[in-house]
């Protein structure tokens, strides 16, 4: 990730001959660590794709309304996991398929993916993340990968601590009796 | 700790790949098919600006919590069960293993729960 002045770009983004460019390096800037949080959330590149695009078009529309009392990277982080979570309810609600299936689904996605590397615990692993509910997978992403504090995680997410290390503990307990009945 | 397990178990590794030179592509992508803005106006909020509501939320509420004090003295003290946000940073993991495995906390609960906190 590149390293930037958010102050800076702030200003820049409020001048109009100046905001197409600092918008640019935003993105630069942010869009890696935005896109692996997507994509953790949705497995599938193309999903994850057009999602990024979807929340950077929106970051841009709105960014009159971005007020500075935040981190730029906080408001982008936000927007990206409103719009990773729009998008499992759409995709939930279309395909209106069971647990099963989506198991059995996300098991052939990862078969022919040819964006994925992993042997196959880590399959296993990623087979035993998409048994968790949307917003307890993503409280797991930030603990487990990102090493992020609860106080943070809280921060983004508007949830109490106790309630995201309870959520928390129940993922690693949910995702080892997944580990342990497969392997 | 569970963490520790699964961390050796399974590791951090990501598994996943992007296509090649994907990253700035998406930016070449992106910018072309950003829409035309009117000029946005990024408003910094000063400080003083954004701490003299909280500031007078707060002696407001300094100003009951006296005033409770002072009608509810002499009462007994009732225990109360909710903990703040502040113990329950103080919390480590291992305690938190403790309290949820002995609670009548489901998974089911828990997500229901973050489902009506969230706050987007």
């Amino acid at each position: 990730m590149k390293i930037i002045d958010e102050s800076q770009i702030i200003v820049r983004l409020s001048k109009p001959e100046e905001r197409r460019r600092a918008f640019e390096e935003m993105v630069c800037a942010y869009r890696e660590t935005v896109y692996w949080q997507i994509r953790r959330m949705v497995f599938n590149h193309d999903d994850a794709d057009d999602i990024l695009q979807m929340t950077f078009i929106k970051a841009w529309t709105s960014v009159d309304k971005f007020r500075a009392e935040s981190k730029l990277s906080t408001w982008l982080y936000r927007i990206a996991m409103n719009e990773t979570l729009t998008f499992l309810t759409r995709q939930q609600q279309h395909q209106q398929i069971s647990i099963d299936e989506v198991d059995s689904n996300l098991l052939n996605t990862l078969e022919s993916d040819i964006y994925f590397d992993g042997n196959e615990l880590q399959r296993h692993f990623q087979r035993a993340l998409q048994t968790l509910p949307p917003k307890q997978r993503q409280v797991f992403n930030l603990r487990y990968f990102d090493d992020m504090k609860y106080e943070d995680i809280s921060f983004l997410l508007g949830t109490t601590v106790g309630a995201l290390k309870a959520s928390y503990h129940h993922a690693v307990k949910k995702i080892q009796v997944y580990l342990d009945s497969v392997e | 700790m569970a963490k520790e397990e699964l961390l050796k178990r399974v590791g951090r590794e990501n598994p996943y790949r992007v296509p090649e030179h994907y990253f700035e592509d998406f930016t070449v992508r992106l910018m072309d098919s950003l829409p035309v803005v009117d000029a946005p106006v990024v408003t910094t909020v000063p400080l003083w600006k954004r701490v003299t509501p909280w500031a007078s939320v707060a002696a407001v509420l300094i100003g009951v919590v006296f005033l409770i004090q002072s009608l509810s003295q002499g009462k007994a003290k009732v225990a109360s069960l909710n903990i703040t946000q502040e113990q329950a940073l103080n919390l480590s993991d291992e305690e938190v293993e403790i309290v949820i495995d002995n609670s009548l906390l489901d998974g089911y609960a828990l997500y229901e729960y973050l489902t009506d906190a969230s706050q987007f």
